[in-house]
Parts: structure tokens; sequence; C-alpha cells
């Protein structure tokens, strides 16, 4: 068998854990839209807390909302 | 606080450098901190990306829109198809023409490189969001350039040398 390398093979994934890497990809998306809007560097690692929990409250609400329109309405 | 600059931002060049290394139209534009935070999280993501999906994150042929996002990431995704582009070539020479995509799937499983799901979803978000951050820093850098911006928000360094010149 042929030796895995980084940035050459895909890693394998578990299904349960795809839905938890959304969380990187919020902080580092917030990191990059606050660093780009904030007034001020220094009320940056303040504002991109709550710019995650936004977006992970978000995704999770229209979830929420999907669920029940693909449980209830379709 | 630095000094004021002697020159106004040229727009063009603050996009070009802007596309080409992530965070780069934010130093040309006098705020350092925020393009070293906007390069290290950039860079992170896209190869965040690169080592879940492996060489065929970046498929110019098959992922055509993912493709052009991760190309927003200027030297990154340069270096990614280069990669991508160098195996895909060498194995096309050694095995020979392909028929139909399913064939060269194959090919690429045995390799040992074809992106299964759920991994090409990953590998190719991170990276195509990767690609769609910098082109936002691309937009506020060009932007603040057209403004004749430069320095941190509230600095001495927003002055341009034709305000200094005014009555």
């Amino acid at each position: 068998m042929i030796a895995w390398q980084m940035f050459l093979n895909p890693m394998t994934l578990p299904s349960g854990l795809v839905l938890y890497l959304v969380i990187p990809l919020c902080v580092s998306v917030a990191v990059v839209y606050k660093t780009v809007r904030a007034q001020s560097l220094r009320r940056l690692w303040i504002e991109i807390p709550f710019a995650v929990a936004y977006m992970l409250a978000g995704l999770a609400a229209l979830a929420v909302a999907l669920f029940l329109i693909q449980e209830y309405c379709l | 606080m630095a000094t004021t600059r002697k020159t106004r931002p040229i727009p063009l060049l603050a996009l070009f450098i802007a596309w080409l290394v992530p965070g780069a139209g934010h130093v040309y534009l006098g705020r350092t901190l925020r393009g070293l935070v906007i390069f290290v999280t950039i860079s992170a993501t896209f190869w965040a990306g690169l080592a879940v999906g492996g060489v065929m994150t970046v498929d110019s042929q098959n992922e055509r829109w993912w493709f052009v996002a991760e190309m927003f990431t200027g030297i990154h995704g340069l270096v990614a198809w280069h990669q991508s582009k160098s195996f895909t070539d060498r194995l096309a020479a050694d095995k020979g023409p392909v028929e139909n995509l399913d064939e060269w799937n194959a090919l690429l499983n045995a390799e040992g490189v074809y992106l299964p799901y759920p991994t090409d979803n990953v590998a190719r978000a991170y990276a195509g969001v990767a690609g769609l951050l910098n082109l936002l820093c691309v937009f506020d850098a060009v932007i603040l350039s057209i403004m004749g911006v430069t320095g941190e928000p509230g600095g001495a360094r927003r002055k341009q040398p034709a305000e200094e010149g005014a009555p």
C-alpha cells in the first residue's frame, strides 16, 4: 500500500465529523470579515467571537427551518 | 503610528498585489497588522482544505466554479493548480487517454487521490471560501486605494499630499 502523503492524498473523514468542520470555517470567515470591517484592531478579538456565534446561530436556525419545511410542508 | 505616505496609492497595483498575496493589499495601504491577519487566516484556510482533499481539491476540468473561487487566493491557488496539473498531466502521460469521467475517476482512485464524498465538499468549501474571502479583501484594498485612504482608521495617516498643500 502507498503511504499517505499530506497535500497529495485525501483524508478519510467520518461523516459525523463533517458538520463540526463548519466551525473553523466560520471562525476563518469571521476573522477576515472583522479584520476588514473593524474600525479598531483592539476590538477585533471581542467582535470575532460574536460574529462566529451569529453565524452558527444563523446556520442552526436555517437548518431547523429547512428541517421543519421538509418534515411538514413537503 | 507610522509616517504619512508620500504618494497616493495606485488602485490597479493594490488590486494585483492584494490578489497575488492575500493581505498584501492592506500592507500596501499601511494596514500592516490587518494584512498579516488576513494572510495567515486565508492561507491557513486554503491549505487546510488542500490537506483534507489532497492534490485533486483544485480541479480545473471537473469542478470549474470551485476552481474559479480557488484562484482568487492568488499565489496559493496558482501553486495548488500547478501541483494538480503536473500530477494529472503525468498520470495522463503514463496511462494514456481516457474515454470518460468514470474511467478518469477510476484512474484517480487507483492512484489513491480520488476525492470521495464528503471529503470533497469539505476540502473544496475550505479552499473556495478562502478564495472568496480574499476577493472581499481585494475589493476592500481597491476601494480604499481609490478613495486615497491609507493607514489605520482614525490615525494620522489618512491625509493625502493634495490635502496637505490645500489652503
